[in-house]
């Protein structure tokens, strides 16, 4: 039964795109509950939240107390030709249970793929490390280091791909003060492998990217992994992300490593939400000392754009 | 494991991208879908025998990792970035060069004439290199298709290395690609107890022509490796390293690759065929790959 249920959940993926589920296949009002039908397998929110379940089907016997509130429930069938499609389409929108008390927003998008809820970032942030004490060009030792980052990071996931993911392109770039000085820029593509729900509690999407940049000790081509989860609806969603750079796809003998774990927090109905972040950075030379090397720890503070 | 399995199947079974298309169930092998689809596929790739990557009898076995973006935005925007590239620094360089040389009196006197695109051409080239990548963009057809092997880390072959290509075109029935890629791989092997480094470096362009037939695509592509001018006679034969550690060969061709392919249970691609270094004399390699389609 377990299985049956994660494929149920996993079905989730098909869907193209936005909250609610475009599907009303429901031909008799609401007859028999939703979850004992296998064909559509529609409905992931359905699975995620049992409780609602409960009161969805009304309409079964409990006929006389929802008088007023709900529409014509196929009762007075006499002319059952014309009548019989107006009903059916309000019927389930009452009783699909509904995951989020909250009316629902133009918060969530598939599109989006920073975090769940998100397309792009800007944010500052400290490193503090280690990196080779360089005297004269001669590296001796290492030494302590701190670095400072300002960045920007974009995803966006417009292109739905023909098995039921979104892909697109992302984009990021900074600066980052202190030694060794850096910029960098990478444009790649971005990738859902797997998402699950809609923006509700618990809605998650794994995907990544993979692509290429340089920065001021190398041009490489990275590949990326993100997987994000959403902790209270259109509010607060984590995500953790990992990129990293082989020292085969790098045009110096550079290895790279890029570890965040962010959360978003969105204080009202704006669209802005603030970041804030943990970070690991590590950038070593396979042949060397050299003084673009770093490997340190830190965090950031960051605020949603667009 | 046969509850891995179970999960497996189910997923594949209710993932529902075959309720995408309003053109009617789709078939168990899709041709169609291999040719046309949209998708990112992860999967991983075994070649062995003669194959580009080998060289003086020795036939590395290679394996890795596959990762394909066919028919989306990879290989479109690399190719775009590359012909704007390259049409900045044709507009900014100089449109011919011409030098010539006279003796005057007790000197020799040589004139150099460097003409410039006008702010007309320019303009004209701009145009035509925009022109250019709208084309690549509305393109039916593009692929970024990247091979890593490790002979470390992924199964058991003694490849390492990278095989990358960016293609995009055009085509109905015929689809015809071309585009760049680049590749180096260096496989490790045994040679009657000697150990034989075999390497095999790509710059090119890759050319394919492929349809869908039925439940299968069928694709014939030829990569057009500039590198393989600049290796020398000696280079191409088994021979000893400076150290005199290891043998050496690098592998040269333009090779051929014949592959059929299909999407299974309408996710999973799986292709196989056959790759040759020359068509006067083949000497067959194979490789066989599948994947998850995204």
């Amino acid at each position: 039964m377990k299985y049956a249920l994660l494929s149920l959940l996993l079905a989730g993926v098909a869907y193209a795109d936005e909250p609610a589920p475009t599907q009303p296949p429901v031909e008799q009002p609401a007859a028999a509950p939703p979850l004992a039908e296998p064909p559509p397998p529609a409905r992931p929110p359905v699975v995620v939240e049992p409780p609602p379940a409960a009161p969805a089907p009304p309409p079964a016997a409990p006929a006389p107390p929802p008088a007023a509130p709900a529409p014509p429930p196929a009762a007075p069938a006499p002319p059952p030709a014309a009548p019989a499609p107006p009903p059916a389409a309000p019927a389930p929108v009452a009783a699909t249970p509904h995951v989020d008390s909250t009316p629902p927003d133009d918060y969530y998008s598939r599109t989006r793929g920073v975090g769940i809820f998100h397309n792009a970032r800007l944010y500052v942030d400290i490193l503090r490390g280690m990196a080779p004490n360089i005297m004269d060009g001669v590296a001796s030792g290492m030494k302590d280091s701190t670095l400072y980052g300002l960045g920007f990071d974009g995803v966006y996931l417009g292109l739905p791909s023909s098995f039921g993911n979104f892909h697109g392109i992302e984009f990021s770039g900074g600066v980052r003060a202190g030694e060794p000085y850096d910029l960098w820029l990478t444009v790649g593509t971005a990738v859902t492998l797997l998402n699950i729900g809609h923006g509700s509690a618990g809605s998650i999407r794994i995907g990544g990217g993979f692509g290429f940049g340089f920065d001021l000790a190398h041009g490489f081509g990275y590949v990326r992994g993100r997987a994000a989860v959403v902790i209270v609806p259109r509010t607060l969603d984590i995500e953790g992300s990992i990129s990293w750079s082989p020292t085969e796809a790098s045009t110096g003998n550079y290895e790279e490593r890029d570890m965040r774990v962010s959360a978003w927090y969105r204080p009202g109905k704006s669209m802005r939400a603030y970041e804030l972040y943990v970070h690991a950075f590590r950038r070593v030379d396979d042949t060397k000392e050299d003084e673009y090397e770093f490997d340190g720890i830190g965090g950031g503070i960051g605020t949603t754009l667009f | 494991m046969n509850q891995k399995l179970l999960i497996l199947f189910m997923v594949l079974a209710t993932s529902g991208p075959a309720r995408a298309d309003d053109d009617g169930p789709r078939p168990f092998l899709d041709g169609r879908a291999a040719q046309h689809a949209m998708g990112i596929e992860v999967g991983g790739i075994a070649e062995g025998g003669a194959t580009e990557y080998a060289a003086g009898g020795l036939m590395p076995r290679a394996q890795g990792l596959v990762l394909r973006d066919r028919n989306g935005i990879t290989a479109r925007y690399v190719i775009g970035l590359v012909i704007a590239v390259a049409s900045a620094i044709a507009q900014s360089g100089p449109k011919s060069v011409e030098s010539k040389s006279y003796v005057q009196g007790d000197y020799l006197v040589t004139e150099t004439t460097t003409t410039y695109y006008s702010e007309a051409e320019k303009a004209q080239m701009r145009a035509a290199t925009s022109n250019t990548i709208d084309g690549l963009f509305s393109a039916p057809y593009s692929d970024m298709e990247l091979h890593v092997f490790s002979r470390d880390a992924l199964g058991m072959g003694n490849a390492s290395g990278y095989h990358l290509n960016f293609l995009c075109g055009y085509g109905e029935t015929l689809a015809l690609e071309t585009g760049f890629g680049f590749g180096n791989v260096d496989s490790l092997v045994d040679d009657a107890g000697m150990p034989a480094h075999v390497r095999w470096k790509y710059v090119g362009m890759p050319f394919r022509a492929s349809l869908a037939a039925g439940p299968f695509r069928i694709a014939l592509a030829y990569e057009w490796n500039w590198l393989k001018y600049n290796v020398t006679k000696d280079e191409r034969k088994v021979h000893m390293n400076s150290d005199g550690t290891a043998e050496e060969v690098t592998a040269v061709s333009h090779p051929w690759h014949l592959d059929v392919s299909t999407i299974l249970a309408h996710r999973i691609l799986v292709s196989g065929g056959v790759t040759t270094q020359q068509i006067q004399k083949p000497a067959l390699g194979y490789f066989v790959s599948a994947g998850v389609m995204f």
